[in-house]
């Protein structure tokens, strides 16, 4: 089968909005996910493995980090809904085909979240709950569960990924798991080497974030906390972050020796070099803030803003990547435009009102924190 | 169409929307009224100060934290993955036309989620009135987000005057919309008091406040049973008449239906009788009934509601098997194979001689080529054929619909008459999409699968004739034109 006939034709409806309206939302969308879902991925085994320590900080930071994972779930989830809005608004050429493929996998998605999600509950509902800090085996086999279930699921969403990104897989795929033009759904990426490098490389920048969160963690949410305990933060932060980043230059240039030359060319040397090169050395500006800042109270702040615009430097990049892999075979920017000026001020509007509650809300959770952390709750 | 079609065997990869949809919306009512509930009822008890019904009421923003927040928040993915997975183009015809309607639903449900977790985890920290107002903003987050989506979702079953202007808001103010709205509320009123009886007939050990609690429960639920009687009203008399058609036309749904009002009498009954006239009725056991009777009740209405829809996704404009209803001209001209990415990708690749590819990328299939293929290679496309235009509905061998028990005894002539008309067949089927040698192709596949008569049936010593019973047909046919 010739791939390029199986890339679903232009639709007329044509996009609601300008092109560069879409990316815009799409990659800051994926940027705004990938921050708590970073947290989830690599931070739900980083929390499981310091919970085993000696040292009652870290132990105490991986009790916090779970305590706080219901939280950072919802949200990420919730995050996560606009980029793959998007994605299959300027996507649908290849995104329905690419999932359909392997649709059983995808789907899996929904129950193996489920799952996790409900286990991080019955840990952190264990920890409030647990006499002496002592969590029942079964709780803690629930935490383990949700953080290998979360790399699950990173593993899936990788192969889903990488499937959209090569619609010249594609014939292949059908012919082993379909039967009749149709598919079973059956198909995955877990033989594919470029996969499980990429997959390394994200999980490098995941770790990164964690290491930056655990910094902010000390800094900005742990008003009740010891101080050595803030202190404890500050010194962690900066070494999880220099490892996080041997693993992920380790996966950074096993993941650029998988692309082909065309790829290397354009990422290396072409337009897309300064984003890249941006995104590769990115990490350096939150790392130089946490081994400068290990004596300020507040540098976690600064360091998560930071680690906010590496990922977002992330998904220019990679949006570039995806975009370059994609050009043979469609261009996503050729749809026509047909305007829904309505309904984008109605979401515009509705997107600056709802800044301006969740803005009240937050301010509200801070002063009743505060009162609570005055009057010694 | 221009996605492969996922092939889950016995089911059918549509049953499976089905499936995660009516558990979703089970949960998803809940929410809205569950939201609604704890605001009035937070703000009624720290008016009367009275610190045993807060108590239960934190107790109760619990379970609803953990039910609605994860399992009704990833079960909402969960419809948005599979309908992408079973129904590809029609889920990207609504995403690409209620884009910014599903964008604005996001931002209520981060408001939803914040003031949400806010109202629970900050219960006791908060001064009462901002704790109140935190409940009171889920609640209209809550309820603006069920109505964009019944906005979209009502859209399916009638889209109104979008076809001819292609407006974004003459489809979401359907002629659907306000009965949908209506009769969603009542469900959210409704299943709230329910899920509160549940809860509470385990957890709440006074009794006094149980029945307090079952009392004033009880006024939401007939309020929601009457707008979910009145919208339900409402929504049948604004019905497409192809939708009353298969309400009244179709077995399943006419027992469903009759399923679906019983158990709404019932269970008006049960709350008038019962909590409303006679406070003392609620145990674990009238509380586990009452929810399994409102729970049937609301996913038999989601099915029937889904069910009415056919033989389209979206009224006129997306069919049940992935064809634009205004396609199928092009479809039966051209070509069903010729029309569709990977049923000629796949035909390009097994019998190239059959496909030519023109310079600007477009196919011509030879027919007649086709037709004069071995029995077993039309056997083969006919089952491309199937999958792409029946699967959707119908099983194979065994399972949903199942094309092999419904073919039974049947003569090649009623087979073809059934591929070539199946819309005069049952009005609820797509019309068929292709050429007269693809009727012939996709009619060699089911005669292959087809079995014969039972045997030893007996009708009065004369044995019905096939000719007989295709005559009978070809008359509902001239009857039917």
């Amino acid at each position: 089968m010739d791939p390029n006939g199986l890339i679903a034709p232009v639709n007329e409806l044509g996009y609601p909005a300008p092109f560069w309206f879409l990316i815009f939302f799409r990659v800051l969308g994926f940027t705004l996910h990938l921050l708590p879902m970073n947290l989830w991925y690599a931070g739900t085994i980083t929390a499981m493995l310091l919970g085993l320590s000696r040292i009652p900080e870290a132990r105490r930071f991986s009790a916090r980090l779970m305590s706080q994972m219901p939280f950072i779930i919802a949200f990420g989830v919730n995050l996560g809904i606009v980029p793959l809005l998007f994605l299959q608004v300027m996507g649908y050429r290849v995104f329905y085909s690419a999932t359909i493929l392997m649709a059983w996998q995808w789907l899996a998605v929904i129950a193996l979240l489920c799952l996790a999600y409900y286990g991080v509950y019955i840990y952190a509902v264990g920890l409030r709950t647990a006499k002496q800090g002592q969590l029942k085996a079964w709780q803690r086999a629930s935490g383990w569960a949700s953080a290998l279930l979360f790399i699950l699921i990173a593993v899936i969403f990788h192969s889903a990924m990488s499937t959209m990104a090569d619609p010249g897989s594609w014939p292949a795929i059908a012919e082993q798991t379909g039967r009749a033009a149709a598919v079973y759904g059956t198909a995955h990426s877990l033989a594919d080497p470029h996969m499980w490098v990429r997959m390394l490389f994200f999980f490098g920048l995941a770790l990164t974030t964690t290491a930056a969160y655990v910094s902010f963690d000390g800094a900005m949410l742990a008003g009740h906390e010891t101080d050595d305990y803030r202190k404890w933060t500050r010194g962690f932060a900066p070494q999880l972050y220099t490892a996080a980043l041997v693993v992920y230059g380790i996966g950074g240039l096993l993941y650029a020796n998988s692309w082909d030359a065309g790829l290397r060319d354009y990422m290396t040397a072409g337009s897309a070099l300064p984003f890249a090169a941006l995104a590769a050395i990115g990490p350096a500006i939150p790392l130089g803030l946490l081994w400068l800042g290990r004596n300020a109270a507040k540098a976690g702040l600064w360091v998560i803003i930071a680690q906010f615009l590496v990922l977002g430097l992330h998904a220019i990049a990679r949006q570039l990547a995806q975009n370059f892999r994609l050009a043979p075979y469609l261009d996503i920017a050729a749809d026509p435009v047909k305007m829904q000026v309505g309904p984008l001020v109605m979401f515009l509007v509705s997107f600056v009102l709802g800044l301006g509650v969740l803005g009240w809300i937050i301010a509200k959770l801070v002063q009743a924190n505060r009162k609570a952390v005055v009057s010694g709750q | 169409m221009s996605y492969p079609w996922w092939h889950v065997p016995f089911l059918t990869a549509p049953m499976l929307i089905a499936l995660i949809a009516t558990v979703h919306v089970l949960v998803s009512h809940y929410a809205v009224g569950g939201g609604l509930f704890l605001a009035v009822e937070t703000s009624h008890a720290y008016k009367h100060n009275d610190e045993g019904y807060l108590a239960y009421l934190k107790q109760h923003a619990w379970f609803f934290v953990l039910l609605t927040v994860v399992f009704g928040a990833i079960t909402g993915v969960g419809i948005w993955w599979i309908i992408g997975l079973a129904s590809p183009l029609a889920t990207h015809f609504l995403i690409q036309t209620f884009v910014f309607g599903w964008a604005t639903e996001w931002v209520f449900f981060v408001i939803e989620l914040a003031a949400g977790f806010a109202f629970y985890y900050f219960w006791g920290k908060l001064d009462r009135r901002t704790h109140v107002a935190m409940g009171w903003i889920y609640a209209a987050a809550a309820w603006i987000s069920l109505v964009l989506i019944t906005g979209i979702t009502a859209f399916m079953l009638d889209p109104g005057q979008w076809p001819e202007t292609h407006n974004f808001w003459h489809g979401f103010f359907n002629p659907q919309f306000l009965p949908q709205v209506l009769a969603r509320t009542g469900a959210a009123f409704l299943l709230a008091s329910m899920y509160v009886y549940f809860h509470a007939s385990f957890k709440c050990q006074d009794t006094d406040l149980l029945r307090y609690i079952e009392r004033r429960s009880s006024r939401p639920a007939m309020l929601g049973s009457a707008l979910v009687a009145s919208g339900g009203l409402w929504w049948y008399l604004l019905l497409p008449a192809s939708s009353k058609a298969a309400l009244q036309g179709a077995a399943v749904i006419n027992v469903l239906m009759v399923i679906m009002f019983t158990l709404t009498i019932v269970v008006f009954a049960l709350l008038y009788i019962g909590p409303y006239r006679n406070p003392g009725w609620l145990s674990p056991g009238f509380a586990i009934m009452f929810l399994g009777f409102g729970l049937a009740a609301t996913a038999t209405g989601e099915y029937i509601r889904e069910a009415v829809r056919k033989p389209y996704i979206v009224y006129n404009l997306v069919l049940g098997n992935q064809v634009l209803a205004e396609k199928v001209p092009l479809l039966r001209e051209n070509g069903f194979i010729e029309g569709t990415r990977w049923p000629s990708a796949w035909l390009a690749a097994r019998h190239p001689q059959l496909v030519t590819t023109h310079p600007d990328g477009s196919l011509t299939v030879d027919e007649q080529g086709m037709l004069a293929l071995p029995k077993y290679d039309r056997v083969e496309i006919g089952e491309v054929l199937f999958m792409y235009h029946c699967n959707d509905c119908h099983a194979e061998r065994s399972g949903v619909n199942a094309m092999e028990h419904l073919l039974t005894g049947w003569s090649r002539e009623m087979v073809a008459t059934s591929v070539r008309h199946p819309e005069k067949l049952k009005y609820f089927m797509p019309p068929w999409s292709g050429t007269d040698a693809e009727a012939e192709i996709l009619t060699d596949y089911l005669m292959d699968m087809r079995p014969e008569m039972p045997e030893g049936m007996f009708f009065g010593g004369r044995h019905d004739s096939l000719s007989d019973v295709q005559a009978m047909i070809g008359n509902t046919v001239e009857e039917a034109r």
